[in-house]
């Protein structure tokens, strides 16, 4: 089974929020907005993964004085495919669920600041902190400065 | 006259591979009545295994596509044993060559 990395929870966490707090005043209906977000997110991150994946094999092959191409004929890559999947999956359901959970809860604002979605990403701050055993304090007002000045970008871009 | 019955492999693999895996994968294969893989050089990336395989008619290809498939290498065959019984050779005959 393959191993799920934590960084792609965060990543897809904080990519889809931020990237639905400043396209969400230019893109307004929400489910356009979450469906471009979590197919985008998906792809790319299965690409990424499984270019990692290519890597290594192409690694293997040298180490083990293979020609190039020789491991793509073999079980290892189906299973880094296999893998890249599961990562780019993983990857699209945390987008999904932080980007609709923006764009539901963005009308609610103080100035141009959605409160919900900024409270949110502060809390996951503070989680993401504990992780590391970093200040937690520190990481809620960093994730909450990020998504302020995302939903800025959004505010202004929303004028153009 | 009989088919192969004792076959040493020299083989290397990648590291992350489970030996634990392919012995029983290769146990599976047409002819294989018992597989003994031996680890004989480990390094950061690559395991050097010794693969003794006997069993009565085994099929050599379907070992070789097991260990392939699996992103190993063969170095080299070390030993092949074929006929009615396993015909073991005299010590004493390569000490003096």
């Amino acid at each position: 089974m393959a191993f799920i990395e934590g960084r792609y929870l965060v990543l897809g966490f904080l990519d889809s929020v931020l990237t639905t707090l400043i396209l969400g005043e230019t893109i307004l209906n929400g489910i356009r907005l979450v469906i471009i977000v979590t197919v985008i997110n998906l792809v790319t991150a299965f690409m990424a993964e499984y270019i990692e994946e290519r890597a290594s094999l192409r690694h293997i092959e040298r180490t083990l004085l293979m020609k190039s191409g020789t491991l793509l004929r073999t079980s290892l890559h189906k299973r880094a495919i296999y893998d890249a999947l599961i990562e780019g999956f993983v990857f699209g359901v945390v987008s999904f669920i932080g980007s609709s959970i923006t764009a539901l809860s963005m009308s609610i604002k103080v100035l141009w600041i959605p409160v919900i979605p900024i409270s949110i990403l502060g809390v996951f701050g503070t989680l993401m902190s504990r992780y590391f055993r970093g200040n937690a304090i520190l990481w809620f007002a960093l994730y909450m400065i990020l998504g302020i000045t995302a939903s800025f970008i959004g505010h202004i871009l929303s004028g153009f | 006259m009989g088919g192969i019955r004792r076959v040493v492999l020299d083989v290397d693999i990648p590291s992350n591979i489970s030996t634990v895996e392919l012995a029983e994968k290769l146990g599976r294969v047409s002819g294989v009545k018992a597989v003994n893989i031996t680890v004989t050089d480990t390094d950061v990336e690559v395991l050097g295994l010794i693969i003794v395989i006997e069993g009565d008619g085994v099929d050599y290809d379907g070992v070789k596509r097991i260990i392939e498939d699996s992103g190993g290498a063969i170095r080299s065959v070390d030993q092949v044993v074929v006929g009615e019984y396993i015909l073991e050779i005299n010590p004493q005959l390569i000490r003096e060559r």
